[in-house]
């Protein structure tokens, strides 16, 4: 099994990206966070992922962002679905309290799972762990 | 060679005797047959028999075809009746002159005779002498003569031709009265035919006839008339009086004051009433009676017909009942119905119709269509249209025709219209109109009232839509940090970190809290308007965002020299030059000097605004759908709620307004806004 290499984390809020990091840290404190509040850059980040990068990445991907929400997001990894599936383990992180989202995710096999924002520290064991 | 008349042809000398015996069977003969050809028959067979002669036969000319031929013959061959009979036609010989002549021709010795050489050697040689032809004459006209031979020199005398002359006299009498009989035959036959087709008639008809002679008294009747009356025909000796018996007590007072008077004057009368048979059967008869007026105008009979109209008055009846009873019908029906011809000339028009007009069925069916129809019609394109459908001989139909009634309601109707044959070739329009007035009404309102049930899903999306991630991003912020500090670990550190974050994240619950509110007010309706003057509005903006970044870079122009001040909502009017302005600022571009334009216009219906930016624009091909969205944001880096916009449009439509934008990237946006007045 590769090694955690880096979490990545594609969200337009800055506080809730603050309070993962917060939380991250404190569960493993050298962990590699690479941050995005643009989302354009974050699936730019994503795309050049590699089948050499053997390392396993977790993306922690938000929902609802202006310009290019996480639907948008994963519909253009499509191409690249493979390589996605192989390095990393996605998951979505939302506010949204519709079923319709989750039922979304879960019919979409480049996702691992579906958090409903606040992500909390078990969250994040499970996640990290 | 053995002659005939050397064998049997020479005659015993005819004696008075003899004459006298022929006369006699020859008188019996005439009273016996009736008929021409046998007695013609007859009487050669006696004249040879009885009266001696040779060869007798009848002759008649047959002008046509240049003959002479012979009807009636006794004792010839077949060869004399060739030679003496159907010979060319000579119009001088012997038959021919008699005929012409009326008078006998006479040869007692054909060694004599030069008038035909040929059918002389002929009489010869068969051994015949003498020759007498006498006249036979109908209806006073020769058209036979009668033939006697004789094998005889001086055969014939002159008493012997006297008797001869007699019996053709008494031949000619005959057949006259034998053509007399055939005639009157034929004329009583001709009567009775006539009177059989006349008693055919008055039966198929149910017309019988009548007669009065004044002077006799005799009165005749016929079958058919007894028949009408019910009386055995011919069983009484009918006069007025029993024909007046008859008479519906009802009508008979006015039909005998109608013959008292017409006796007076001597006039004609046709009349039509009631009789009772004697069975009780009750009749309608039409009579026609007529006074015979001799050549002084004194009356001397009376004639007259009388005919059984009880069938067809009861059929009229019938009609008349069913006309009644379907005009029932359609004035009940609530459609409009009505017939006009091509001038416009109402031929039917039903209650309903009428009704729309506020007139009287009677009115409207003795008027014109241009004269009572709406002022709100169009004539022309209601003429044309008629005029098409006669001339396509189709139907037609026009929907949703609005119609103003007389008391100017607005109707609308379904209109079927089709060509209508009137008695003859004449062609007409019917015309059905269904009214769906009620109907459009409620379309109308369910149309309305679809609007605003699809706007207000369409809201509840938005707020289910608010409440999963705007409301509760900054509130699963809190619950986030709130969780991470009950942690123990760090919690001192942490606790700093967050506390500014705590307050920041309440504040943005709070400030959606209150957008939500703004537009819930928004979408409230009749708020108070009052006149606001347009330059005012933008200096309160203006004060109300003096510490905006980029504020005082902006030049903000305005124009409202055509329409200075409306009337409307004030805090509304704020709001969306509040929003506009504040996004013109927070939207300028750094790299040029920024300037909004706002001017204003008088409108047909109200007020345009129009505000025009130089700044960064909106990808219109991009976000043009989303653009007054509720909190859809564009730009990332800026700060904003993604809620002006939304607000604004909510407002300017609460105050029954649009509003339209145009924008490019790098070269500016414009917002043009009508409100109603």
């Amino acid at each position: 099994m590769p090694i955690l290499k880096k979490l990545i984390l594609i969200d337009d809020d800055p506080l809730c990206i603050k309070i993962i990091q917060v939380i991250s840290k404190s569960i493993m404190p050298d962990l590699d966070i690479h941050i995005f509040t643009e989302p354009r850059q974050g699936l730019d980040h994503l795309l050049n992922i590699t089948t050499e990068d053997d390392a396993r990445h977790v993306v922690l991907l938000d929902l609802n962002m202006p310009q290019l929400s996480g639907w948008d997001i994963l519909k253009a990894l499509e191409s690249r679905k493979e390589i996605i599936m192989q390095n990393c383990s996605l998951y979505i992180i939302s506010t949204s309290l519709e079923s319709n989202d989750r039922s979304l995710a879960a019919g979409n096999p480049m996702v691992s799972g579906f958090f409903e924002k606040p992500i909390t520290r078990l969250n994040l064991q499970h996640i990290l762990q | 060679m053995v002659t005939r008349a050397q064998e049997g042809y020479i005659s015993s000398d005819n004696t008075s005797k003899n004459l006298l015996l022929l006369t006699n069977k020859i008188n019996k003969a005439i009273i016996r047959i009736k008929s021409e050809q046998e007695l013609f028959a007859e009487i050669c067979k006696l004249t040879v028999e009885v009266g001696n002669h040779a060869v007798c036969w009848i002759g008649q000319p047959d002008k046509e075809n240049k003959k002479f031929n012979a009807i009636a013959h006794y004792n010839a061959t077949k060869e004399d009746e060739y030679q003496l009979g159907s010979r060319k036609y000579d119009p001088n010989g012997p038959t021919a002159t008699v005929i012409r002549t009326g008078k006998f021709y006479l040869t007692n010795n054909f060694k004599d005779e030069v008038w035909d050489e040929e059918l002389r050697n002929y009489l010869w040689q068969k051994g015949f002498r003498s020759y007498l032809a006498l006249p036979i004459s109908k209806q006073g006209k020769v058209e036979y003569t009668l033939n006697l031979y004789s094998g005889n020199v001086n055969f014939f005398s002159d008493e012997q031709i006297q008797f001869l002359e007699g019996i053709s006299d008494d031949i000619s009498y005959a057949i006259d009265n034998i053509e007399n009989e055939k005639q009157k035959t034929i004329a009583h036959d001709q009567l009775r035919e006539i009177s059989s087709l006349l008693q055919r008639t008055e039966s198929a008809t149910k017309t019988g006839s009548w007669k009065v002679n004044f002077a006799t008294g005799a009165a005749y009747c016929s079958d058919e008339t007894f028949r009408i009356y019910g009386i055995p025909p011919n069983s009484i000796n009918p006069n007025y009086n029993d024909w007046a018996k008859q008479i519906h007590p009802e009508d008979k007072e006015a039909v005998i004051a109608i013959d008292n008077e017409s006796r007076k004057k001597l006039r004609d009368t046709i009349k039509e009433y009631r009789i009772i048979n004697p069975d009780g059967t009750l009749k309608y008869v039409q009579t026609h009676a007529h006074y015979e007026l001799d050549t002084n105008g004194q009356p001397i009979g009376m004639y007259g017909l009388v005919r059984d109209i009880t069938a067809e008055t009861e059929a009229e009846a019938a009609l008349a009942q069913s006309e009644k009873n379907l005009r029932l019908m359609v004035d009940l029906i609530p459609q409009s119905i009505f017939i006009k011809d091509l001038n416009g000339n109402f031929i039917y028009a039903n209650k309903s119709y009428c009704d729309l007009y506020g007139k009287t069925v009677e009115e409207i069916n003795n008027s014109n269509w241009s004269n009572v129809t709406s002022a709100h019609v169009d004539r022309d394109k209601i003429i044309n249209h008629d005029n098409e459908i006669i001339r396509s001989g189709t139907s037609k139909k026009m929907i949703d025709f609005p119609f103003t009634d007389h008391s100017g309601k607005e109707r609308y109707f379904d209109v079927i219209k089709t060509p209508f044959q009137l008695p003859g070739k004449t062609m007409a329009i019917l015309c059905i109109l269904n009214e769906i007035t009620e109907r459009k009404h409620t379309d109308i309102l369910k149309s309305e009232l679809l609007n605003d049930l699809t706007e207000r899903n369409k809201n509840l999306e938005q707020f289910s839509y608010i409440i999963s991630h705007n409301l509760r991003a900054p509130l699963a912020n809190i619950l986030g940090i709130c969780k991470l500090l009950t942690h123990a670990e760090n919690r001192k550190e942490n606790t700093e970190i967050f506390l500014e974050d705590l307050t920041l994240s309440a504040e943005k619950l709070d400030n959606i809290v209150r957008d939500l509110s703004t537009i819930m007010q928004a979408k409230q309706s009749s708020l108070p308007k009052e006149a606001i003057r347009l330059d005012q509005i933008v200096a309160d903006v203006k004060h109300s965002l003096e510490n905006m970044d980029d504020f005082h870079r902006m030049e903000i122009k305005h124009d409202f020299g055509h329409a200075q001040e409306i009337y409307s909502v004030k805090s509304f009017i704020f709001s969306i030059f509040h929003n506009l302005i504040a996004n013109s600022i927070k939207y300028s571009r750094p790299d040029i000097a920024p300037i909004l334009e706002i001017r204003s216009r008088h409108t047909k219906n109200g007020c345009e605004i129009i505000f025009s930016d130089n700044g960064t624009g909106i990808d219109m091909a991009v976000n043009g759908s989303k653009l007054f969205g509720l909190y859809n944001r564009f730009d990332t880096s800026k700060e904003g709620s993604g809620i002006g916009l939304y607000i604004v449009k909510t407002q300017v439509e609460a105050l029954h307004g649009q509003i339209e934008v145009s924008s490019e990237v790098n070269v500016g946006t414009t917002f043009k806004i009508n409100i109603k007045q």
